[in-house]
């Protein structure tokens, strides 16, 4: 037996080896860690353990034969990480450049069928030269396979990507399903045809950094969701999002204990928002100070900054918020903006998070390129996903709610659960100079002195109709509340509202406009 | 005030906007000249343009790694431009104000560097995308 288990560490000994010492060298010379470098980072220390180290590949084509790929090219298995099990798979660059072939697609299927069961969330480190050459149909085999189990998983176990390197063609669309992306600077890439490709097809120049690194999904494409400085950095990143959400969509997210009174009057908030409705603020500043210990999560920070995004918690639970940005093209909703938010409150409502807005919004962005992109499809998404949402949703309106925006952004018509304003809100059609010239312009044409009337119109209009006490008279908005009291007020609808129960007809599932 | 010109090149015709920039009272002549940045070739002479949606975006897009061209983020009118040309800025150091959607956005710098070029004045309606400072 002694003989038997020595032959048995020297074999996993020489697997763990992956492609060797001197592709260990290269790889950190990139700067990059190696696959089992990144497991022990991600995951409690020892807590990793492994799933399917002795699959062989069983190709017999193209010099196959004979080859020898360590695990072949992938590591996968299950750790823990804060104590709370989750599933992971690490592409291993330095074997075959972590090249997708049949039985590297079968692990990853092995552990995507494990997460679902055991209900635990997904991690997927890539770095992959693509699909295994060599291998042919069958490693596109592979790859559809795990793209349908990221569509099923989906909504039953949070699944989380990292881009740690090359991940191209065909590979970039398992992430682009799952629920969050990370992407490192200067070391990630992704696109479907790289740079070489563009330049013959399209005559246009570009490096692959600018075509597909870190920087251009996080701030243009929007395909990404985080940025990280280097690879322990979204380690630390995806550690925290964990933090937040839950194991699946059967549970809620960890409750964590905090010494942030629910009952704390914030003052400051009195001074945060401008009361005049054309000077901007930075919205994260009235979100940190709503929230327990000021402690935000932002997702999707630098695309689409006109709405923000991310996690927090109040009286320990998490919550998702989605608040206008007035810093930030005014705030105003857009295609980007729209799309951003409404994948977020899916998944808030895919995992029970409840869903807290924070509304300041003058309209949907006027504009030829957003009529022409479609910014019609894309606005009916966040407001289907808000309809479509049955976890408790709060709204506090901050300052402007005008027209269909005010109705987009979690409005009680669309079935939020409370919507509370502050004193100095306006919910309105429109905004006072519009709804002025507009009403009254037979009396301002008519006038001796037209400025003069306008202005008399604009502040008759303010007056009446520019303030949340119209719509709170309509049992639109539930209460009109001392913008101290926000926090105190929030917590408790919220807690009031945790066990909320809402069903829906049956069906398959609606029909998003995409 | 920015006046538009069509000029024609071997045959082909460009569309060009041709901007009078005066920086503390001293008129400067040789004034920004700017091409469409992909000059339509229109062989055809009917230049009757329907109201074009943008050209494609170019494409390297303004990522944090590129120079410092500032572009403007919506359609809009200077309120106020707070720096010249030649002078220092911070990153984050606030730039102009543009007035969008009644709002008064703030645009700031993102980069450290001098500023080479300012692009507007002080009541100048802009367009979403033109570039409003360059910053070196």
């Amino acid at each position: 037996m002694e003989d038997l288990i020595k032959e048995l560490e020297e074999k996993k000994k020489k697997i763990s080896l992956g492609g060797g010492p001197k592709r260990i060298e290269k790889q950190h010379q990139k700067g990059k860690l190696t696959a089992r470098e990144r497991i022990e980072k991600l995951f409690d220390q020892g807590s990793f353990q492994e799933i399917g180290m002795f699959v062989e590949h069983h190709s017999q084509d193209l010099g196959m034969e004979d080859k020898e790929i360590p695990a072949d090219g992938v590591i996968t298995g299950l750790g823990t990480i804060d104590g709370r099990t989750v599933y992971v798979y690490a592409q291993d660059f330095t074997t075959m450049g972590g090249s997708l072939g049949e039985m590297h697609a079968k692990k990853i299927s092995r552990v995507m069928d494990l997460a679902k069961k055991a209900g635990a969330p997904f991690v997927s480190l890539l770095d992959s030269g693509g699909a295994r050459i060599q291998e042919g149909v069958h490693s596109l085999k592979g790859y559809g396979e795990i793209f349908r189990r990221n569509t099923e998983n989906s909504g039953v176990v949070p699944q989380i990507s990292a881009i740690l390197g090359p991940c191209a063609g065909g590979a970039v669309y398992s992430p682009a399903i799952t629920d969050f992306v990370f992407m490192v600077d200067h070391t990630s890439k992704m696109f479907i045809t790289g740079p070489q490709v563009v330049k013959s097809v399209t005559g246009e120049e570009v490096s692959a950094e600018e075509l597909g690194g870190g920087s251009t999904h996080n701030q243009v494409s929007g395909v990404a969701h985080f940025l990280a400085e280097n690879e322990e950095d979204s380690f630390a990143q995806i550690k925290r999002l964990i933090s937040f959400i839950p194991n699946n969509n059967l549970e809620g997210a960890p409750v964590k204990k905090t010494d942030d009174s629910p009952e704390r009057i914030e003052e400051k908030l009195k001074d945060v928002v401008p009361i005049n409705p054309n000077k901007a603020y930075d919205i994260r500043d009235v979100i940190e100070l709503v929230v327990d210990d000021k402690d935000f999560f932002e997702v999707h920070k630098y695309f689409a900054k006109n709405i923000v995004i991310g996690f927090a918690r109040l009286n320990g639970r998490s919550v998702g918020i989605i608040a206008n940005q007035p810093s930030f093209k005014a705030g105003t909703l857009d295609i980007d903006s729209s799309d951003k938010a409404a994948r977020f409150i899916r998944f808030c409502d895919s995992f029970n998070i409840p869903i807290l807005t924070f509304t300041d919004v003058p309209g949907y962005l006027p504009g030829v390129d957003q009529e022409y992109g479609g910014v019609i499809r894309h606005g009916a998404k966040l407001l289907y996903a808000f309809s479509e949402a049955t976890v408790p949703k709060l709204n506090v309106i901050l300052r402007k709610a005008y027209g269909g925006a005010y109705i987009a952004m979690n409005s009680s018509h669309l079935g939020a659960d409370y919507v509370f304003a502050w004193p100095n809100a306006e919910i309105a059609v429109m905004g006072p100079e519009g709804a002025a010239n507009i009403i009254f312009r037979r009396e301002i044409k008519g006038a001796e002195d037209p400025d003069k009337m306008r202005q008399e119109k604009i502040e008759e209009y303010k007056d009446n109709f520019a303030n949340p006490y119209r719509a709170a008279a309509e049992g639109y908005v539930d209460d009109v509340i001392d913008p101290c009291d926000t926090r105190p007020r929030l917590i408790m609808a919220l807690e009031s509202i945790i066990g909320k129960r809402e069903s829906k007809p049956n069906k398959k599932h609606g029909n998003i406009p995409l | 005030m920015s006046r538009k010109f069509k000029v024609k090149v071997n045959d082909e015709l460009y569309e060009v906007e041709v901007e009078e920039v005066s920086t503390d009272g001293q008129s400067n002549t040789a004034s920004q000249i700017k091409t469409n940045s992909t000059p339509k070739t229109t062989s055809s002479s009917s230049t009757v343009s329907k109201p074009k949606p943008k050209a494609k975006k170019k494409p390297s897009p303004n990522v944090s790694t590129g120079g410092g061209t500032v572009e403007s983020p919506m359609t809009g009118t200077i309120l106020d431009v707070k720096v010249s040309q030649g002078d220092k800025v911070s990153s984050g150091d606030l730039l102009l104000i543009l007035e969008a959607m009644k709002m008064e956005n703030e645009v700031y710098a993102p980069l450290t560097g001098i500023v080479k070029e300012v692009n507007v004045s002080k009541d100048q309606k802009v367009e979403a995308g033109k570039i409003l400072v360059v910053i070196e």
